[in-house]
């Protein structure tokens, strides 16, 4: 009988605590939403109140027009598949060679000492003041905007790749020298995936930056891209445009954003496990 | 060792003397020795000036024997292993496993259990066991079975596809004793490789790990700053000073093997615990 009513009171306990796991995962669904319903609330009424003109700042209607325009009608995807296509392009190209110089520069003293004054130099130059030498260099076409992506997305990975591989824990490093292991053993076994953390952590801002170096490069010169139509659209103060191809932009950095996380997670599964996962 | 005699305190402390002293240790076939220090001085250079970790240093280790170092803490015991796992250099004096002297490269016919378990947490335990092999550049699929043997003698062998994070702190040491021994190597380094574990699950370890040396028959030099453990596994002790470290005693522990948990309760076995701690306080 008192076994009867414990287990009944553990169910009882194990119901509530499952019902504050439910409020947890609603509210944190639900709150944000709030606070956009509240945003585009704001936005329109007062817009309308202070009768803003539409070309200073629209109407969510017309934003909404343009967007429909866009993407049911179709006009806005042959800008969308450029922009993308030099963002994934310069991104891979960027990334790639940020890990492989991060790498190397962590593991090889004689090669740090080679290029470590020279990066910082770049580090420190402001990449967007160097697009329009970029162009005179590549060209009006897609390669400049390609050049222009994986410069800036090239720098927070590299960062993050030496810091990940000279973090690396000296104890896992000795135990590979005790049991004899070559260098390149103890680069791939422990090394790279001791560094995982902070490569994914790279590759996540890198994408943002590159989606940066995307719109900076057609802002300096180009025929097509969300880039180019925001600023095509400030001559003619099509502001609704310009609102459709920034939002346009913000989900294509939160969809690589949510992508990259997502492979972290695959790939990186013991920092989870041991419950330090990197943001 | 097989001697049956009790407990003898030799009370050297002349380094120099001391292998002809102890009583266990002569009864033993004088073979070359499996290890071999010779007046060992390791010296770290600091920024507040040298820092003497070890002085004058002499110990030898034979064929089968499972030796302990016990000092306190900072003694300078790490960087002794440090030495003989060919893992740091030394400023004075030699070491010599095996005849090879050590010189900063590793002996390949060494294992070393470190004092945290070092796992790699991206692998699983089968191939964490076989790094050794993989850092040796042979084939792993020779070592597959031996690797699940080495599984069962440390109880482990269902986790073999498990990864660390998913095993105890108990169980992780356990899996560094495997990965020592999957080269079976002829001598087993290990530094303070329970120190982490709590007192119950440490006793348990210690009773586990000689029924896996019986099987095994590998040399031990096994480090240590808890009288009992060290008392129950060895067959000698060498006491360390305090820093720098030299070796103050080299005592002989003649209980007979096996030796079990209940060896533990013996008022033998609590003797020769009270008397080496009389000789670290003197
Ligand atoms: N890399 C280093 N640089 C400078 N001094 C060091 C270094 N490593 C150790 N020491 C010094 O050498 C001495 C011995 O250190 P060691 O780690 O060998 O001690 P230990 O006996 O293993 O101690 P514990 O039981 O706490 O592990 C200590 O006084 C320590 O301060
Ligand atoms: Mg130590």
């Amino acid at each position: 009988m008192s076994d009867h009513v414990s287990a009944q009171s553990v169910s009882l306990r194990n119901d509530t605590v499952g019902r504050q796991l439910n409020m947890e995962k609603l509210t944190t669904v639900i709150y944000p939403c709030i606070t956009f319903i509240a945003l585009l609330v704001i936005w329109e009424g007062s817009v309308t109140l202070f009768r803003v003109p539409d070309y200073i700042f629209p109407h969510i209607m017309p934003v909404l027009r343009v967007l429909y325009a866009g993407y049911v009608e179709g006009e806005m995807y042959p800008h969308l598949a450029y922009t993308l296509k030099s963002t994934l392009i310069g991104y891979s190209l960027g990334c790639t060679l940020a890990i492989i110089i991060g790498a190397s520069l962590a593991e090889s003293r004689t090669f740090e000492k080679f290029v470590f004054p020279l990066i910082i130099a770049l580090q420190s130059t402001p990449k967007v003041a160097v697009a329009p030498l970029i162009m005179i260099w590549c060209g009006y076409g897609i390669s400049s905007k390609i050049v222009m992506v994986a410069t800036m997305c090239f720098f927070p990975l590299f960062v993050n790749t030496v810091t990940g591989i000279r973090q690396t824990d000296p104890a896992m490093v000795n135990m590979m020298r005790a049991f004899s292991a070559p260098g390149w053993l103890t680069f791939y076994r422990v090394k790279i995936f001791g560094a995982a953390g902070h490569i994914f952590a790279g590759l996540q801002i890198s994408i943002v930056f590159a989606l940066l170096g995307a719109v900076v490069g057609e802002f300096v010169g180009a025929a097509s891209g969300l880039g180019w139509l925001i600023q095509s659209a400030m001559v003619s103060f099509n502001t609704p445009m310009m609102f459709a191809a920034i939002l346009s932009l913000i989900v294509l950095g939160l969809v690589g954003t949510a992508i990259v996380r997502f492979i972290h997670r695959r790939v990186v599964f013991w920092e989870r496990s041991s419950g330090t996962t990197a943001h | 060792m097989s001697s049956t005699g009790s407990f003898h305190p030799t009370g050297v402390s002349d380094v120099a003397a001391a292998d002809s002293a102890v009583v266990g240790a002569s009864l033993l076939p004088r073979s070359d020795p499996v290890l071999k220090v010779n007046a060992l001085s390791v010296v770290y250079a600091s920024s507040r000036g040298p820092i003497k970790a070890v002085a004058d240093l002499t110990l030898s280790l034979h064929q089968g024997e499972f030796v302990s170092v016990l000092g306190p803490s900072g003694c300078g015991k790490s960087t002794l292993l440090g030495v003989l796992a060919g893992l740091q250099v030394a400023t004075k004096g030699s070491a010599a496993v095996f005849d090879r002297p050590m010189m900063g490269r590793p002996h390949p016919n060494v294992g070393v259990v470190f004092q945290r378990p070092t796992l790699l947490p991206w692998l699983s335990v089968l191939d964490n066991i076989l790094i050794p092999i993989e850092a040796m550049r042979r084939r792993k699929s020779d070592y597959l079975d031996r690797a699940h043997e080495l599984l069962r003698l440390v109880a482990l062998e269902k986790y073999a596809s498990h990864y660390p994070a998913e095993l105890s702190g108990g169980m992780q040491q356990r899996v560094g004793l495997a990965r020592a021994m999957i080269h079976s190597p002829g001598l087993i380094l290990m530094d303070e490789p329970f120190a982490a574990l709590d007192a119950m699950t440490r006793e348990r370890m210690s009773v586990e790990l000689q029924e896996i040396l019986r099987e095994s028959g590998q040399s031990v030099l096994f480090i240590t700053h808890s009288i009992p453990e060290a008392v129950f596994l060895s067959d000698r002790v060498l006491m360390m000073s305090a820093s720098p470290g030299r070796i103050i005693k080299d005592v002989a522990i003649d209980l007979p093997r096996p030796r079990v948990t209940a060896t533990m309760a013996q008022s033998e076995f609590a003797e020769i615990c009270g008397a080496l701690r009389k000789l670290y306080i003197q």
